[in-house]
């Protein structure tokens, strides 16, 4: 009987629904695109047409953990590459891509590796962060990146570089900048990727590429699979050092790259994992060139899991575990090495971190939203037995870091309000405290922005352990810009931003002769004040024939005080090694509906760079003026619908675009790759 | 350095001529007004069973309109939709004033006095000078129109808004 009667009840329900939804429809509005209710009209038709331009401008980014906040209105100085830019530009790896960059610039360090420098400030140990998917790539030993042929950028979906600090949120790593890849999901992927490229110069095949991706989702759940594998060489020239030895380096700067990057996610539960194999040929050594190359291996392995717990529709809590193991400039000898030799190179140390977080997010309306934060994290570093960090004459050390953070954004029609602070404090260093604050005005056409952050540079393992002093502070710098933008149209817009950053207890390297350390002759201290002010332009014009972005970027040191070892004896107010102007300009021009063509270049300033030793002393050289000229003609349809391919000419002018030295320790300039002819094949199915 | 800081200051209090940053999808618009018609509720009969919309500048709106509303009744009444000048708005019961006429608000508003004429702007924040609803593309927002309506200013006018037409607006006031 019961079951007869929710029967019944279960048919008028029915008839009651199918009788509302009836007079629904009644509501709607019959137009060319069909029936449209109010509701419908509001929430989902109402999206008008938009240039390529006014989209990209007015992207979400989600910068230092906010609720995301369109570009022009981000309270940070902001790059943006898409993944139609870097497809059109034919770009290389990502050091070529960032090349383009205002502010950027790279320079080499020691033992062949090339690090990367912001707005005029070296910023190789843990200064910039790069983020893949959110996952940290800096190395904890020395909290370096490794740049020329690393990091792919095949399955990159967009690269947001935040050039400004970051540390108020990402911590101690963030100091001058942020660079977060953000990779294709599984929906953007869905299917199969597979890329081969390769390039070839008058001496030698430069590089080679494979890279396979998958990718699909299937109702809540996604995932995706990446495999990179590339091999080349640094430069098909002649490195010559500063006592004059030389070597081809055809056959003494090999690259190679292995990344295998996986993510899944279910519902609101994600997971991470990446493994990356770096591997360079280091014959420069540090001053002194080498006999022969040594095999340098940086190899990474990063997991992550997250979960987010969404309590209402405005609040959610995030906790996270990730766990990072380094093995950065790993050499060991071999049984036909020249012991003494190798002997400046071995090297075998360990670094695993295991952190644990969680963020809760109060996004309270359109105009008010706050976070906050707690991470910790384990860092720990391991030798050989026989082999002991220096300060704790241990083999096996260990530090630990608490961080609590917490940003707030709020808007009015006065003006918008980002603030936020981190406080760090680590068994090893003591605490570190970075407030930010940044105010944006948007009247129209026009943005602006007023931005103060304080950042910091946290010392990790060797910065710890190998301190001359025994002890080391956490570098800071207090960084403030101004940004005005424009846009002068729907096809074109234009920003213009200027900056001053003052940097105290800079670490740095030194090599201290007089040092009462018998036996420890150099090592790490915190230096004096340092800095740079400058400005940075950017405009681009997007059509129907194609784009254009030009950038230009300046920095000086004139107000600013510089370390004895970075000086330009040339330009008491550039750093040395570094460019003081760049200019890029990256266009793309569309012949036919599938067939594209990029120039795009770089103009770099002179630079000075040490060349010579004599009579005991450096000589220094002034590098002249450099353009860099790249010519890529490409087809989203080769012969089959899913078949992108093309053809560039890289280096047109065969410049020798040198990486200096950007402080005084001996190292001659590391010379470029030649005029190179790619070509490259992409296959989706 | 100095004379950067002072020539980016300067730009910033250069006054700069607002200009609407996107273009309407007229057709969008059009069904916008087509439902402000139906979920709004004029005091007392609206005369002839007729509802007058007039637009006033040379806007696309108008031919869009008439497309949409040819034949349609809204509450059992037909739709008029003529591009009118500021002097003609009285008769109308809806007015909108498109957005490069946006300047002539104020006239408008001294033209049409305390009449139940429901007036829409085509500019973002014209419920601020007299505007009862404003329609506008948020540019921030994935280029999505949306509404702004004067709650008071409606209800001061006599204008009964149905909860579907305010549930619905992304700002109230």
């Amino acid at each position: 009987m019961m079951n007869i009667k929710n029967i019944l009840s279960t048919i008028v329900i029915l008839f009651i629904t199918s009788h509302f939804s009836s007079a629904q429809t009644s509501d709607s509005l019959m137009t060319e695109f069909g029936e449209i209710t109010f509701e419908d009209l509001v929430k989902n038709r109402s999206q008008v047409d938009h240039t390529p331009l006014e989209g990209k401008i007015n992207s979400s980014i989600d910068v230092a953990g906010n609720k995301p906040t369109v570009i022009r209105k981000s309270p940070a100085i902001i790059s943006v590459v898409t993944d139609e830019e870097i497809k059109r530009s034919g770009a290389r790896d990502l050091m070529e891509i960032l090349e383009s960059i205002p502010g950027v610039s790279f320079s080499v360090d020691v033992e062949g590796v090339v690090g990367i420098g912001m707005r005029g400030n070296w910023a190789n140990e843990g200064k910039v962060l790069l983020l893949f998917d959110g996952q940290e790539m800096n190395e904890t030993v020395y909290g370096t990146l490794q740049f020329g042929m690393h990091y792919p950028i095949q399955n990159i979906k967009r690269i947001e570089i935040i050039r400004g600090p970051g540390s108020s949120y990402y911590g101690g790593a963030a100091e001058y900048a942020v660079i977060n890849i953000i990779s294709k999901s599984a929906a953007e992927l869905n299917g199969i990727n597979v890329t081969t490229e390769l390039g070839q110069t008058s001496k030698t095949t430069s590089r080679q590429n494979y890279s396979i991706s998958a990718g699909k989702k299937i109702k809540d759940f996604g995932f995706t699979i990446s495999n990179t594998y590339s091999a080349g060489v640094r430069s098909d020239k002649t490195y010559k050092d500063v006592f004059g030895n030389s070597y081809d380096m055809t056959k003494n700067s090999n690259l190679s790259m292995q990344n295998v990057n996986i993510g899944m996610q279910y519902s609101h539960l994600s997971f991470r994992m990446i493994y990356d194999n770096y591997t360079l040929d280091s014959r420069d050594g540090f001053e002194q060139a080498l006999t022969q190359s040594y095999a340098e291996q940086f190899r990474s392995f990063i997991s992550e899991l997250k979960y987010e717990v969404k309590l209402n529709d405005k609040i959610s809590i995030t906790p996270k575990i990730s766990y990072k193991s380094n093995s950065p400039y790993h050499v060991n000898a071999g049984s036909s090495d020249d012991n003494e030799e190798v002997s400046e190179l071995l090297y075998e140390t360990k670094a695993k971190r295991f952190k644990a977080g969680i963020i809760a997010n109060w996004i309270a309306s359109d105009n008010f939203n706050l976070n906050f934060g707690a991470e910790t994290f384990i860092d720990d570093g391991k030798k050989n037995p026989d082999d002991l960090f220096r300060n704790s004459n241990t083999s096996h050390v260990q530090y630990t870091n608490y961080a609590l953070f917490s940003q707030v954004m709020t808007k009015s029609k006065i003006v918008n309000l980002t603030a936020g602070a981190r406080f760090d404090y680590n068994n090893a260093f003591g605490g570190a405290f970075v407030p930010r604050i940044g105010l944006t005005k948007r009247m129209d056409r026009v943005n602006l922005k007023l931005l103060y952050g304080s950042s910091f540079k946290a010392p990790v393992i060797e910065n710890i352990e190998s301190s001359l002093l025994g002890e080391i502070k956490p570098e800071k710098s207090n960084v403030i810009e101004m940004e005005a933008s424009y846009q002068i149209s729907s096809k074109m817009f234009f920003t213009v931003n200027v900056f001053d950053i003052t940097s105290r207890n800079t670490i740095i390297y030194v090599v201290d002769t007089s040092s009462s350390n018998t036996g420890i002759p150099d090592g790490y201290i915190n230096g004096p004040k340092t800095g740079t002010q400058g400005m940075e332009l950017e405009y681009k014009y997007a059509d129907q024939w194609g784009f254009a972005n030009v950038s230009y970027s300046f920095y000086s040191t004139a107000n600013k005080a510089v370390n004895e070892i970075q000086r330009d004896p040339y330009d008491f107010t550039s750093v040395l090694g570094i460019s003081k102007h760049k200019v890029s300009v990256n266009t793309s021009l569309n012949i036919t509906q599938n067939l594209f063509l990029s120039p795009s270049f770089v103009f770099l300033s002179p630079k000075s760079a040490i060349v010579e030793y004599s009579n005991d002393e450096y000589i220094y050289e002034q590098i002249p003026s450099l353009l860099l000229m790249n010519v890529y003609l490409g087809t989203t349809k080769l012969f089959v619908k899913n078949l992108e391919a093309g053809i560039g000419v890289y280096n047109l002018f065969n410049n020798n675009n040198i990486m200096a030295q950007p402080y005084s320790s001996g190292h001659a300039p590391l010379p470029s790759l030649s005029t190179e002819v790619g070509v490259k094949m992409q296959l989706h199915f | 350095m100095k004379k950067l800081l002072i020539l980016l200051l300067g730009l910033s209090f250069i006054p700069i001529k607002v200009i609407q940053a996107q273009n309407f999808n007229y057709k969008i618009n059009s069904m916008y007004i087509y439902y402000f018609s139906k979920y709004i509720d004029w005091p007392g009969k609206v005369s002839d069973q007729t509802i007058k919309i007039g637009i006033i500048g040379n806007s696309l709106l108008v031919e869009e309109l008439k497309k949409l509303t040819a034949n349609k009744k809204v509450n059992n009444c037909s739709i008029i939709v003529e591009a009118i000048s500021i002097a003609e708005s009285k008769k109308c019961n809806i007015v909108i004033l498109s957005k490069n006429n946006s300047a002539k608000i104020k006239e408008l508003m001294m033209q049409l006095g305390d009449d139940p004429v429901l007036v829409v702007s085509e500019k973002e924040g014209f419920t601020a000078k007299g505007a009862d609803i404003c329609i506008y593309v948020d540019d921030e927002d994935n280029f999505k129109t949306k509404f702004e309506l004067s709650k008071t200013k409606m209800a001061k006018s006599g204008f009964k808004v149905s909860h579907e037409l305010i549930g619905l607006a992304s700002i109230v006031e």
